[in-house]
Protein backbone atom coordinates (compact mmCIF):
# COMPACT_ATOMS: atom_id res chain seq x y z
CA UNK A 1 0.00 0.00 0.00
CA UNK A 2 1.46 3.35 -1.15
CA UNK A 3 -1.11 6.02 0.52
CA UNK A 4 -3.66 5.15 2.66
CA UNK A 5 -6.21 8.05 4.27
CA UNK A 6 -7.75 6.48 7.37
CA UNK A 7 -11.17 8.37 8.35
CA UNK A 8 -9.71 12.09 7.62
CA UNK A 9 -11.53 14.99 8.98
CA UNK A 10 -10.84 18.14 8.35
CA UNK A 11 -12.90 21.04 9.93
CA UNK A 12 -12.55 24.96 8.79
CA UNK A 13 -14.48 27.10 11.68
CA UNK A 14 -17.95 25.00 11.17
CA UNK A 15 -17.45 23.72 7.80
CA UNK A 16 -16.37 20.27 7.67
CA UNK A 17 -14.21 20.67 4.33
CA UNK A 18 -13.33 16.76 4.25
CA UNK A 19 -15.65 14.93 6.19
CA UNK A 20 -14.54 10.88 7.40
CA UNK A 21 -12.40 10.43 3.69
CA UNK A 22 -10.89 7.09 3.30
CA UNK A 23 -8.81 6.16 0.39
CA UNK A 24 -6.34 3.64 -0.42
CA UNK A 25 -3.56 4.43 -3.49
CA UNK A 26 -1.16 1.55 -4.27
CA UNK A 27 1.65 1.84 -7.12
CA UNK A 28 0.91 3.02 -10.18
CA UNK A 29 -2.91 3.16 -9.59
CA UNK A 30 -4.68 5.51 -11.80
CA UNK A 31 -7.52 7.32 -9.39
CA UNK A 32 -9.58 9.68 -10.52
CA UNK A 33 -11.28 12.07 -7.93
CA UNK A 34 -14.24 13.64 -9.21
CA UNK A 35 -16.51 16.22 -7.50
CA UNK A 36 -18.40 19.48 -7.49
CA UNK A 37 -16.30 22.95 -6.70
CA UNK A 38 -16.20 22.98 -3.30
CA UNK A 39 -16.47 19.17 -2.46
CA UNK A 40 -13.22 18.66 -0.76
CA UNK A 41 -11.44 17.73 -3.44
CA UNK A 42 -8.73 20.78 -3.27
CA UNK A 43 -8.77 20.08 0.96
CA UNK A 44 -7.99 16.54 0.39
CA UNK A 45 -5.03 17.39 -1.65
CA UNK A 46 -3.52 19.89 0.82
CA UNK A 47 -3.99 17.25 4.02
CA UNK A 48 -2.20 14.32 1.41
CA UNK A 49 0.73 17.17 0.59
CA UNK A 50 0.86 18.58 4.20
CA UNK A 51 -1.12 22.11 3.79
CA UNK A 52 -2.67 21.27 6.66
CA UNK A 53 -3.36 18.69 9.29
CA UNK A 54 -6.30 16.74 9.42
CA UNK A 55 -8.46 17.47 12.60
CA UNK A 56 -9.21 13.39 12.88
CA UNK A 57 -7.81 10.44 10.84
CA UNK A 58 -4.65 9.57 10.07
CA UNK A 59 -2.52 9.21 6.77
CA UNK A 60 0.05 6.52 5.73
CA UNK A 61 2.89 6.37 3.42
CA UNK A 62 4.37 3.06 2.94
CA UNK A 63 2.98 2.19 5.82
CA UNK A 64 4.70 5.17 7.85
CA UNK A 65 2.46 7.28 9.42
CA UNK A 66 3.04 11.15 8.16
CA UNK A 67 -0.23 12.63 9.20
CA UNK A 68 2.09 15.52 11.37
CA UNK A 69 5.20 15.39 9.01
CA UNK A 70 5.74 18.34 7.14
CA UNK A 71 5.14 19.62 3.21
CA UNK A 72 9.01 19.01 2.63
CA UNK A 73 9.54 15.39 4.31
CA UNK A 74 6.60 14.45 2.30
CA UNK A 75 7.64 15.61 -0.85
CA UNK A 76 11.04 14.08 0.25
CA UNK A 77 9.29 11.01 0.64
CA UNK A 78 7.77 10.63 -2.63
CA UNK A 79 4.53 12.73 -2.75
CA UNK A 80 4.52 15.53 -5.75
CA UNK A 81 1.36 17.54 -6.88
CA UNK A 82 0.40 20.24 -8.78
CA UNK A 83 -2.07 23.29 -8.35
CA UNK A 84 -5.43 24.04 -9.53
CA UNK A 85 -4.04 27.64 -10.41
CA UNK A 86 -0.25 26.99 -11.27
CA UNK A 87 2.39 28.25 -8.72
CA UNK A 88 5.57 28.60 -10.87
CA UNK A 89 8.65 30.22 -9.23
CA UNK A 90 8.01 33.33 -11.08
CA UNK A 91 11.15 35.40 -11.81
CA UNK A 92 12.94 31.90 -12.38
CA UNK A 93 13.48 30.61 -16.19
CA UNK A 94 10.97 27.68 -16.79
CA UNK A 95 14.02 25.16 -16.81
CA UNK A 96 14.94 26.42 -12.97
CA UNK A 97 11.57 25.80 -11.58
CA UNK A 98 11.95 22.48 -13.46
CA UNK A 99 15.09 21.93 -12.43
CA UNK A 100 14.39 22.68 -8.32
CA UNK A 101 11.49 20.09 -8.47
CA UNK A 102 14.73 17.65 -9.37
CA UNK A 103 17.27 18.94 -6.91
CA UNK A 104 14.53 18.79 -3.73
CA UNK A 105 11.61 16.46 -4.02
CA UNK A 106 12.73 12.88 -3.97
CA UNK A 107 15.46 13.22 -6.44
CA UNK A 108 17.20 15.19 -4.77
CA UNK A 109 20.33 15.70 -7.39
CA UNK A 110 23.06 18.10 -7.82
CA UNK A 111 22.37 21.26 -9.50
CA UNK A 112 24.27 20.55 -12.52
CA UNK A 113 22.11 17.32 -12.89
CA UNK A 114 19.11 18.92 -11.95
CA UNK A 115 20.01 21.43 -15.19
CA UNK A 116 20.13 18.43 -17.09
CA UNK A 117 16.88 16.59 -15.80
CA UNK A 118 15.02 19.63 -16.24
CA UNK A 119 15.72 19.90 -19.88
CA UNK A 120 14.38 16.06 -20.42
CA UNK A 121 11.31 16.69 -18.67
CA UNK A 122 10.27 19.75 -20.57
CA UNK A 123 11.16 17.94 -23.67
CA UNK A 124 8.55 15.29 -22.51
CA UNK A 125 5.58 17.33 -21.70
CA UNK A 126 6.70 19.53 -24.54
CA UNK A 127 7.51 22.89 -23.54
CA UNK A 128 11.43 22.87 -24.21
CA UNK A 129 11.53 25.57 -26.29
CA UNK A 130 9.97 27.88 -23.56
CA UNK A 131 13.01 26.62 -21.14
CA UNK A 132 14.66 30.10 -20.68
CA UNK A 133 12.22 32.10 -20.32
CA UNK A 134 10.96 33.63 -17.50
CA UNK A 135 7.95 31.30 -15.70
CA UNK A 136 5.38 34.26 -14.89
CA UNK A 137 5.57 35.33 -18.49
CA UNK A 138 3.85 31.81 -19.44
CA UNK A 139 0.33 31.25 -20.56
CA UNK A 140 -1.72 29.51 -18.12
CA UNK A 141 -1.33 26.34 -19.99
CA UNK A 142 2.54 26.49 -20.31
CA UNK A 143 2.42 26.88 -16.43
CA UNK A 144 0.32 23.75 -16.23
CA UNK A 145 2.34 21.48 -17.93
CA UNK A 146 5.84 23.63 -16.44
CA UNK A 147 4.22 22.26 -13.47
CA UNK A 148 3.93 18.88 -14.46
CA UNK A 149 7.21 18.85 -15.22
CA UNK A 150 8.13 20.16 -12.43
CA UNK A 151 6.43 17.58 -9.92
CA UNK A 152 7.68 14.73 -12.37
CA UNK A 153 11.30 15.75 -11.86
CA UNK A 154 10.82 15.13 -7.89
CA UNK A 155 10.81 11.52 -9.05
CA UNK A 156 7.51 11.27 -6.95
CA UNK A 157 5.82 7.97 -6.09
CA UNK A 158 2.09 9.68 -6.19
CA UNK A 159 1.46 11.99 -8.30
CA UNK A 160 -1.56 14.84 -7.33
CA UNK A 161 -2.45 16.54 -10.59
CA UNK A 162 -5.48 19.17 -9.26
CA UNK A 163 -7.34 20.42 -12.26
CA UNK A 164 -4.38 19.36 -14.92
CA UNK A 165 -6.16 19.04 -17.81
CA UNK A 166 -8.78 21.55 -17.32
CA UNK A 167 -8.53 24.30 -20.09
CA UNK A 168 -7.29 22.39 -22.30
CA UNK A 169 -8.05 21.55 -25.99
CA UNK A 170 -8.85 18.38 -26.55
CA UNK A 171 -5.79 17.68 -28.77
CA UNK A 172 -3.93 18.27 -25.87
CA UNK A 173 -6.10 16.28 -23.02
CA UNK A 174 -5.11 13.01 -25.29
CA UNK A 175 -1.69 13.63 -25.44
CA UNK A 176 -1.01 14.46 -21.87
CA UNK A 177 -2.86 11.24 -21.30
CA UNK A 178 -0.58 9.61 -23.06
CA UNK A 179 1.95 11.20 -20.92
CA UNK A 180 0.70 9.96 -17.50
CA UNK A 181 -0.13 6.65 -19.17
CA UNK A 182 3.43 6.14 -20.36
CA UNK A 183 4.88 7.44 -16.87
CA UNK A 184 2.96 5.01 -14.85
CA UNK A 185 3.70 1.97 -17.09
CA UNK A 186 7.40 3.17 -16.79
CA UNK A 187 8.37 4.72 -13.80
CA UNK A 188 5.66 3.12 -11.83
CA UNK A 189 4.29 6.46 -10.42
CA UNK A 190 0.65 6.57 -9.03
CA UNK A 191 -1.37 9.28 -10.66
CA UNK A 192 -4.24 10.63 -8.81
CA UNK A 193 -6.27 13.08 -11.16
CA UNK A 194 -8.84 15.48 -9.46
CA UNK A 195 -11.41 17.06 -11.71
CA UNK A 196 -14.77 18.75 -11.95
CA UNK A 197 -16.16 18.75 -15.81
CA UNK A 198 -14.01 16.70 -17.32
CA UNK A 199 -15.23 13.50 -17.25
CA UNK A 200 -14.32 12.35 -21.16
CA UNK A 201 -10.85 13.02 -19.62
CA UNK A 202 -11.61 10.74 -16.54
CA UNK A 203 -13.05 8.19 -17.71
CA UNK A 204 -10.43 7.36 -20.64
CA UNK A 205 -7.70 7.70 -18.28
CA UNK A 206 -8.61 6.16 -14.22
CA UNK A 207 -8.65 2.94 -13.49
CA UNK A 208 -10.78 4.01 -10.35
CA UNK A 209 -12.72 6.63 -9.54
CA UNK A 210 -13.98 8.50 -6.06
CA UNK A 211 -17.29 11.00 -6.00
CA UNK A 212 -17.19 13.15 -3.10
CA UNK A 213 -19.90 15.38 -2.41
CA UNK A 214 -20.01 18.36 0.11
CA UNK A 215 -16.63 16.93 1.70
CA UNK A 216 -18.08 13.33 2.41
CA UNK A 217 -17.15 10.18 -0.18
CA UNK A 218 -20.29 9.94 -2.17
CA UNK A 219 -18.55 6.25 -3.99
CA UNK A 220 -15.48 4.93 -5.10
CA UNK A 221 -15.32 1.97 -7.44
CA UNK A 222 -14.41 1.20 -11.31
CA UNK A 223 -14.58 3.99 -13.79
CA UNK A 224 -17.13 2.20 -15.69
CA UNK A 225 -18.97 0.77 -12.63
CA UNK A 226 -18.93 4.75 -10.93
CA UNK A 227 -20.10 6.82 -14.09
CA UNK A 228 -23.05 4.90 -14.15
CA UNK A 229 -24.21 4.47 -10.47
CA UNK A 230 -27.42 6.25 -10.28
CA UNK A 231 -26.31 8.49 -7.30
CA UNK A 232 -23.88 9.75 -9.08
CA UNK A 233 -25.72 10.72 -12.32
CA UNK A 234 -28.74 11.80 -9.71
CA UNK A 235 -26.21 14.08 -7.50
CA UNK A 236 -23.48 15.06 -10.20
CA UNK A 237 -23.69 13.90 -13.27
CA UNK A 238 -27.60 14.54 -14.92
CA UNK A 239 -26.96 12.07 -17.56
CA UNK A 240 -24.41 8.60 -17.66
CA UNK A 241 -21.18 9.22 -19.00
CA UNK A 242 -20.83 6.92 -22.71
CA UNK B 1 34.76 28.05 -13.42
CA UNK B 2 32.25 29.04 -15.49
CA UNK B 3 30.01 29.49 -12.66
CA UNK B 4 32.72 32.09 -11.28
CA UNK B 5 32.66 34.76 -14.33
CA UNK B 6 30.06 37.26 -12.19
CA UNK B 7 32.39 38.14 -9.34
CA UNK B 8 34.88 39.30 -12.54
CA UNK B 9 33.02 42.56 -12.83
CA UNK B 10 32.52 42.99 -9.07
CA UNK B 11 36.22 42.70 -8.30
CA UNK B 12 37.20 45.09 -11.39
CA UNK B 13 35.45 47.57 -9.90
CA UNK B 14 36.88 47.07 -6.14
CA UNK B 15 40.35 47.02 -7.76
CA UNK B 16 39.78 50.52 -9.73
CA UNK B 17 37.99 51.52 -6.32
CA UNK B 18 41.05 50.47 -4.05
CA UNK B 19 43.44 52.00 -6.70
CA UNK B 20 41.84 55.24 -6.49
CA UNK B 21 42.30 55.28 -2.79
CA UNK B 22 45.91 54.25 -3.06
CA UNK B 23 47.13 56.19 -6.02
CA UNK B 24 45.02 59.94 -5.87
CA UNK B 25 46.00 61.72 -2.44
CA UNK B 26 43.57 62.61 -0.03
CA UNK B 27 40.91 59.54 -1.79
CA UNK B 28 41.47 56.99 0.57
CA UNK B 29 39.12 57.99 3.41
CA UNK B 30 36.66 58.79 0.64
CA UNK B 31 36.92 55.33 -0.62
CA UNK B 32 36.85 53.33 2.61
CA UNK B 33 33.53 55.28 3.18
CA UNK B 34 32.13 53.66 0.12
CA UNK B 35 33.86 50.50 0.86
CA UNK B 36 31.82 50.23 3.89
CA UNK B 37 28.61 50.98 2.39
CA UNK B 38 29.65 48.40 -0.43
CA UNK B 39 30.42 45.97 2.44
CA UNK B 40 26.84 46.56 4.49
CA UNK B 41 25.03 45.90 1.37
CA UNK B 42 26.60 42.91 0.11
CA UNK B 43 26.19 41.63 3.56
CA UNK B 44 22.72 42.41 3.87
CA UNK B 45 22.06 41.13 0.07
CA UNK B 46 22.82 37.89 1.17
CA UNK B 47 19.90 37.50 3.53
CA UNK B 48 17.48 39.80 1.86
CA UNK B 49 18.15 39.80 -1.37
CA UNK B 50 18.53 36.19 -1.35
CA UNK B 51 14.86 35.44 0.97
CA UNK B 52 13.13 38.20 0.14
CA UNK B 53 12.68 39.06 3.94
CA UNK B 54 13.37 42.20 5.50
CA UNK B 55 15.65 42.58 8.70
CA UNK B 56 15.36 46.41 10.36
CA UNK B 57 17.11 44.68 12.83
CA UNK B 58 19.98 44.32 10.92
CA UNK B 59 22.65 46.21 12.70
CA UNK B 60 22.63 44.25 16.14
CA UNK B 61 24.73 41.88 13.79
CA UNK B 62 27.32 44.14 13.47
CA UNK B 63 26.65 45.79 16.76
CA UNK B 64 27.28 42.13 18.14
CA UNK B 65 30.52 42.16 15.77
CA UNK B 66 31.67 45.43 17.40
CA UNK B 67 31.11 44.72 20.97
CA UNK B 68 32.89 41.13 20.15
CA UNK B 69 36.00 42.94 19.05
CA UNK B 70 35.17 46.04 21.88
CA UNK B 71 35.41 43.10 24.80
CA UNK B 72 38.76 41.44 23.08
CA UNK B 73 40.24 44.60 23.36
CA UNK B 74 38.82 46.10 26.26
CA UNK B 75 38.90 43.48 28.56
CA UNK B 76 41.85 40.93 27.30
CA UNK B 77 44.30 43.54 26.24
CA UNK B 78 47.24 41.79 28.06
CA UNK B 79 47.04 39.65 25.39
CA UNK B 80 48.38 41.60 22.68
CA UNK B 81 47.78 40.50 19.38
CA UNK B 82 46.16 37.37 20.25
CA UNK B 83 43.47 39.92 21.82
CA UNK B 84 42.58 40.88 18.03
CA UNK B 85 41.85 37.52 16.71
CA UNK B 86 40.27 36.57 19.92
CA UNK B 87 37.68 39.80 18.92
CA UNK B 88 37.10 38.37 15.72
CA UNK B 89 36.13 34.97 17.27
CA UNK B 90 34.23 36.98 19.79
CA UNK B 91 32.22 39.04 17.35
CA UNK B 92 31.50 35.48 15.56
CA UNK B 93 30.09 34.08 18.85
CA UNK B 94 28.06 37.02 19.49
CA UNK B 95 26.44 37.50 16.31
CA UNK B 96 26.45 33.33 16.22
CA UNK B 97 24.53 33.65 19.61
CA UNK B 98 21.79 35.99 18.55
CA UNK B 99 21.33 34.52 14.98
CA UNK B 100 20.75 31.26 16.78
CA UNK B 101 17.98 33.20 19.35
CA UNK B 102 16.11 35.26 16.51
CA UNK B 103 16.41 33.22 13.53
CA UNK B 104 14.99 30.36 15.41
CA UNK B 105 11.77 32.02 17.01
CA UNK B 106 11.48 34.78 14.41
CA UNK B 107 12.19 33.28 10.87
CA UNK B 108 9.29 31.05 11.58
CA UNK B 109 7.35 34.44 11.03
CA UNK B 110 5.74 35.59 7.40
CA UNK B 111 7.40 38.33 5.29
CA UNK B 112 5.92 41.62 7.50
CA UNK B 113 5.63 39.95 11.10
CA UNK B 114 9.19 38.82 11.00
CA UNK B 115 10.85 42.42 9.77
CA UNK B 116 7.85 44.27 12.52
CA UNK B 117 9.92 41.39 15.31
CA UNK B 118 13.77 42.45 14.67
CA UNK B 119 13.30 46.38 14.81
CA UNK B 120 11.73 44.92 18.40
CA UNK B 121 15.38 42.85 19.25
CA UNK B 122 17.46 45.73 17.53
CA UNK B 123 15.87 48.42 20.31
CA UNK B 124 16.03 45.48 23.06
CA UNK B 125 18.99 44.26 23.09
CA UNK B 126 20.42 48.29 22.80
CA UNK B 127 18.11 49.06 26.16
CA UNK B 128 19.66 46.09 27.72
CA UNK B 129 23.25 46.90 27.41
CA UNK B 130 22.52 50.21 28.17
CA UNK B 131 19.95 49.61 31.19
CA UNK B 132 22.20 46.36 32.47
CA UNK B 133 25.39 48.45 32.45
CA UNK B 134 26.64 45.66 30.38
CA UNK B 135 30.26 46.23 28.59
CA UNK B 136 30.17 49.88 30.12
CA UNK B 137 26.59 50.43 29.34
CA UNK B 138 26.04 53.19 27.74
CA UNK B 139 29.27 54.72 28.48
CA UNK B 140 30.59 51.83 26.17
CA UNK B 141 34.22 50.60 25.75
CA UNK B 142 36.52 53.22 24.52
CA UNK B 143 40.31 51.41 23.57
CA UNK B 144 42.61 54.11 22.33
CA UNK B 145 44.29 54.53 25.36
CA UNK B 146 44.34 51.05 26.37
CA UNK B 147 45.89 50.07 22.72
CA UNK B 148 48.44 52.93 23.35
CA UNK B 149 49.56 51.46 26.35
CA UNK B 150 49.43 47.98 25.07
CA UNK B 151 50.81 48.01 21.78
CA UNK B 152 52.55 51.57 21.38
CA UNK B 153 51.18 54.44 19.52
CA UNK B 154 52.69 53.70 16.49
CA UNK B 155 50.91 49.90 16.37
CA UNK B 156 47.74 51.35 18.19
CA UNK B 157 47.75 53.58 14.90
CA UNK B 158 48.62 51.09 12.27
CA UNK B 159 45.99 49.07 13.39
CA UNK B 160 43.13 51.63 13.86
CA UNK B 161 44.24 52.92 9.95
CA UNK B 162 45.97 50.11 7.51
CA UNK B 163 44.52 47.37 9.67
CA UNK B 164 40.90 47.92 10.34
CA UNK B 165 40.59 49.12 6.61
CA UNK B 166 42.67 45.88 4.95
CA UNK B 167 40.12 43.72 7.13
CA UNK B 168 37.42 45.45 6.04
CA UNK B 169 38.55 44.83 2.32
CA UNK B 170 39.24 41.10 2.70
CA UNK B 171 35.54 40.98 4.02
CA UNK B 172 34.23 42.75 0.93
CA UNK B 173 35.82 40.37 -1.25
CA UNK B 174 35.10 36.90 1.45
CA UNK B 175 31.61 38.10 1.16
CA UNK B 176 31.14 38.73 -2.62
CA UNK B 177 32.49 35.11 -2.98
CA UNK B 178 30.09 33.88 -0.53
CA UNK B 179 27.63 35.57 -3.03
CA UNK B 180 28.62 33.73 -5.90
CA UNK B 181 28.32 30.20 -4.28
CA UNK B 182 25.31 30.64 -2.62
CA UNK B 183 23.17 31.71 -5.70
CA UNK B 184 24.84 29.16 -7.96
CA UNK B 185 24.39 26.13 -5.34
CA UNK B 186 21.43 24.06 -4.44
CA UNK B 187 21.00 27.20 -1.49
CA UNK B 188 20.39 29.36 -3.73
CA UNK B 189 17.85 27.76 -5.93
CA UNK B 190 16.08 26.88 -2.53
CA UNK B 191 16.05 30.48 -1.60
CA UNK B 192 15.02 31.73 -5.12
CA UNK B 193 11.91 29.85 -4.57
CA UNK B 194 11.46 30.49 -0.78
CA UNK B 195 11.45 34.27 -2.52
CA UNK B 196 8.98 33.61 -5.46
CA UNK B 197 6.30 31.72 -3.18
CA UNK B 198 7.62 30.26 0.09
CA UNK B 199 3.92 27.43 0.08
CA UNK B 200 5.22 26.33 -3.08
CA UNK B 201 8.73 25.66 -2.06
CA UNK B 202 7.53 23.28 0.63
CA UNK B 203 5.43 21.49 -1.37
CA UNK B 204 8.62 21.00 -3.79
CA UNK B 205 10.65 19.46 -0.73
CA UNK B 206 12.67 22.11 0.03
CA UNK B 207 12.63 22.58 4.11
CA UNK B 208 12.18 26.70 4.22
CA UNK B 209 13.30 27.22 7.62
CA UNK B 210 16.89 25.46 7.22
CA UNK B 211 17.70 27.55 4.26
CA UNK B 212 16.16 30.94 5.67
CA UNK B 213 18.51 30.23 8.61
CA UNK B 214 21.82 29.56 6.37
CA UNK B 215 21.00 32.73 4.47
CA UNK B 216 19.87 34.75 7.97
CA UNK B 217 23.88 32.72 9.61
CA UNK B 218 25.56 33.67 6.42
CA UNK B 219 24.17 37.16 6.43
CA UNK B 220 25.07 38.09 9.98
CA UNK B 221 28.71 36.30 10.33
CA UNK B 222 29.64 39.09 7.57
CA UNK B 223 27.87 42.06 9.01
CA UNK B 224 29.71 40.91 12.49
CA UNK B 225 32.83 40.50 10.47
CA UNK B 226 32.48 44.63 8.70
CA UNK B 227 31.42 45.89 12.53
CA UNK B 228 34.44 44.45 14.16
CA UNK B 229 36.76 46.38 11.40
CA UNK B 230 34.79 49.19 10.20
CA UNK B 231 33.65 50.45 13.60
CA UNK B 232 36.12 49.26 16.94
CA UNK B 233 39.33 48.48 15.13
CA UNK B 234 38.89 51.54 13.18
CA UNK B 235 37.06 54.44 15.13
CA UNK B 236 38.49 52.46 18.75
CA UNK B 237 35.53 52.47 20.56
CA UNK B 238 32.10 50.90 20.86
CA UNK B 239 29.03 53.31 22.39
CA UNK B 240 25.57 51.31 21.92
CA UNK B 241 23.45 54.60 20.68
CA UNK B 242 26.33 54.14 17.63
CA UNK B 243 26.43 50.65 16.72
CA UNK B 244 22.18 49.82 17.43
CA UNK B 245 21.36 52.68 15.27
CA UNK B 246 18.75 51.55 13.10
CA UNK B 247 19.69 54.17 10.58
CA UNK B 248 22.24 51.99 9.11
CA UNK B 249 19.90 49.44 8.58
CA UNK B 250 17.68 51.37 6.51
CA UNK B 251 20.69 52.49 4.47
CA UNK B 252 21.95 48.77 3.89
CA UNK B 253 17.65 48.38 2.96
CA UNK B 254 18.01 50.98 0.44
CA UNK B 255 21.68 50.18 -1.18
CA UNK B 256 20.28 46.41 -1.16
CA UNK B 257 16.86 47.94 -3.20
CA UNK B 258 18.81 50.30 -5.55
CA UNK B 259 21.44 47.83 -6.79
CA UNK B 260 18.59 44.84 -7.11
CA UNK B 261 18.10 42.13 -4.54
CA UNK B 262 19.37 38.58 -4.59
CA UNK B 263 22.13 39.41 -7.32
CA UNK B 264 25.90 39.56 -6.65
CA UNK B 265 26.54 43.11 -8.57
CA UNK B 266 23.31 44.54 -7.41
CA UNK B 267 24.36 45.74 -3.54
CA UNK B 268 28.00 46.61 -4.92
CA UNK B 269 26.72 48.92 -7.07
CA UNK B 270 24.09 49.90 -5.13
CA UNK B 271 26.76 50.70 -2.17
CA UNK B 272 28.89 52.51 -4.45
CA UNK B 273 26.16 54.59 -5.96
CA UNK B 274 24.36 55.05 -2.21
CA UNK B 275 28.35 55.87 -0.05
CA UNK B 276 29.50 58.15 -3.09
CA UNK B 277 26.27 60.38 -3.00
CA UNK B 278 26.35 60.99 0.99
CA UNK B 279 29.73 61.76 1.12
CA UNK B 280 29.63 64.42 -1.92
CA UNK B 281 26.15 65.06 -1.00
CA UNK B 282 27.48 66.44 2.47
CA UNK B 283 30.28 68.34 0.91
CA UNK B 284 28.45 70.22 -2.03
CA UNK B 285 25.18 71.05 0.67
CA UNK B 286 26.25 70.30 3.77
CA UNK B 287 23.28 69.65 6.35
CA UNK B 288 21.06 69.48 3.32
CA UNK B 289 22.30 65.92 2.36
CA UNK B 290 19.06 63.97 3.26
CA UNK B 291 16.69 66.21 1.91
CA UNK B 292 18.35 66.47 -1.53
CA UNK B 293 18.99 62.05 -1.15
CA UNK B 294 15.58 61.31 -0.35
CA UNK B 295 13.92 62.55 -4.01
CA UNK B 296 17.06 61.17 -5.66
CA UNK B 297 16.04 57.81 -3.98
CA UNK B 298 12.14 57.58 -4.77
CA UNK B 299 13.23 58.57 -8.46
CA UNK B 300 16.16 56.17 -8.96
CA UNK B 301 13.55 53.29 -7.16
CA UNK B 302 10.93 54.52 -9.39
CA UNK B 303 12.67 54.21 -12.70
CA UNK B 304 14.49 50.79 -11.64
CA UNK B 305 12.02 48.86 -9.69
CA UNK B 306 14.01 45.83 -9.78
CA UNK B 307 17.10 48.04 -9.00
CA UNK B 308 19.70 48.83 -11.51
CA UNK B 309 21.33 45.57 -11.83
CA UNK B 310 17.90 44.03 -11.97
CA UNK B 311 17.32 46.39 -14.92
CA UNK B 312 20.29 45.85 -16.69
CA UNK B 313 20.14 42.14 -16.69
CA UNK B 314 16.93 42.35 -18.45
CA UNK B 315 17.94 44.64 -21.21
CA UNK B 316 21.53 42.75 -21.81
CA UNK B 317 19.70 38.93 -21.69
CA UNK B 318 21.10 37.18 -24.64
CA UNK B 319 24.10 39.11 -25.14
CA UNK B 320 27.43 38.19 -23.96
CA UNK B 321 27.92 40.40 -21.38
CA UNK B 322 25.08 38.22 -19.25
CA UNK B 323 26.56 35.73 -17.76
CA UNK B 324 29.00 38.09 -16.15
CA UNK B 325 26.27 39.71 -14.72
CA UNK B 326 24.45 37.87 -11.95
Amino acid sequence: MLLRLENVTKKFGGLTAVDNVSLVVEEGDSIGIVGPNGSGKTTLYNLISGVYMPDKGRIFFEGKDITRLPPHTRASLGIARTFQIPRPFGAATVRENVAIGAMFGRAKVGVDEALKLADEYLKLVGIYDLRDKEAKLLTPLEKKLMELARALAMKPKVLLLDELMAGMNPKDVDRIIDLLQKIRREENIAVVSMVEHLMHAIAKFAERVMVMHQGKKLIEGSTSEVLRHPKVIEVYLGKPIT
Amino acid sequence: MLKFKPLVPVFIIYIILLLIGATIPGMWQPIMFVMFYIAIGVALNNFLGLTGYVDFGYVAFLAMGAYGMGVALGYFTYLGTLAIALGFVLALVFSTILCTVVGGVALRLRGAYFAIATIGVNEGLRYLIEGARIWGGSEGIVLSGKLRQTFGPEFANFLSTVFADVCLIVVVFIASIVTVYLINSKIGYALLAVREDEDAAKIMGINVTKYKLIAFFTSATIGALVGASAWTLKLTYVFPEDVFFIHYTVEAIVIVMLGGAGTLLGPVIGGLLYGYLKYYLSVILPGFQLLAFAPLLVLIVVAFPDGIVGYLKRKLRNTKVYEYIV
